[in-house]
């Protein structure tokens, strides 16, 4: 569980993008614990471009801007529930076929049973080391493309 | 680990979740047969869970397509927590195809298998499941990420 002080202290990240990958996929973080969020987004960044918001609101000011391939969100947000948000992105036609990761201090069965059920990929325990998230993730891709 | 499935003096645990009730009797009865396992079992997915946690088996066989929570996002759930991630997992599935296989191994499951199955067969499974080490099983994620199997 994150400390308010933490969530207050967070703001919007730029989008950190691989120099010389064209046309990278995008990778949207939403976590109100930044210093997590970054870890596992610089990861990712050899081959993804990634951003990381803090909020739900701001998560859907940032689709209503892009559209990610994968959306890896903490179940715990400020502003709403993290499964909230995941089944909205599942249930909307413009984002269901984003690759939803759950990244979350939760560990409790319903909270993962409900994290699936709600339309997430994948769901993740912290600390979640940064090689094996890489790993999940790219694991996804090749699934997602072969639907 | 003997050859009867068993480690030694060791009896190990086994959680089968399959919603098929029949196969459950049949492989539980096989099991019993051929070594000295305890068997527990679970009839979906979520129940599969919550056994994980009350049984803390040794290994779990877990069927694929199951109503609630399939076999593949109850490997992802077990996998994906560090306090839980390095149990045994064996599927056991009637889906036969390639891509059916992949999403089982990059879910992160041990051993793949296909119903039916020989008893000796998964006796086998369970056991190679068991000896298994995190860093064997952190290289499979590796090498598929490297090298995925064609697509159909």
């Amino acid at each position: 569980m994150m400390t308010p002080g933490l969530r207050r202290s967070v703001k919007a990240t730029e989008v950190h993008r691989a120099p010389d990958v064209a046309s990278e996929p995008v990778a949207l973080f939403v976590d109100p614990d930044a210093a997590s969020a970054e870890r596992l987004a610089g990861a990712l960044r050899a081959r993804w471009a990634t951003k990381v918001v803090a909020s739900a609101q701001e998560a859907k000011a940032a689709l209503r801007v892009s559209q990610p391939w994968l959306v890896v969100t903490e179940l715990d947000l400020p502003d709403m529930r993290g499964l909230d948000l995941l089944a909205a992105l599942h249930d909307q036609p413009r984002t269901r076929h984003v690759m939803l990761m759950i990244v979350t201090t939760r560990r409790m069965i319903s909270d993962k049973i409900a994290g699936f059920q709600a339309g997430a990929d994948d769901y993740l325990v912290k600390p979640v080391d940064g090689e094996l998230f890489a790993l999940h993730v790219e694991l996804l891709s090749h699934l997602r493309r072969r639907l | 680990m003997g050859t009867d499935g068993t480690g030694g003096d060791r009896t190990y645990k086994v959680l089968i979740v399959d919603d098929n009730p029949n196969l459950l009797s049949i492989i539980t009865d096989s099991l019993l047969e051929l070594g000295d396992f305890q068997v527990v079992t679970a009839a979906d997915g979520a129940e599969g869970l919550a056994a994980f946690y009350a049984e803390h088996p040794d290994c779990m066989v877990i069927d694929v397509k199951m109503p609630g929570l399939d076999g593949y996002q109850l490997v992802r759930a077990i996998r994906g927590d560090p306090e839980t991630a390095g149990t045994p997992l064996v599927i056991l599935t009637a889906l036969v195809q390639d891509s059916n296989r992949f999403a089982g191994m990059a879910a992160g499951v041990d051993c793949y298998l296909t119903k039916p199955v020989k008893p000796q067969d998964l006796v086998a499974a369970i056991q190679q499941a068991i000896a298994r080490s995190e860093a064997e099983r952190r290289q499979q994620l590796r090498v598929l990420v490297e090298e995925p199997p064609p697509e159909a």
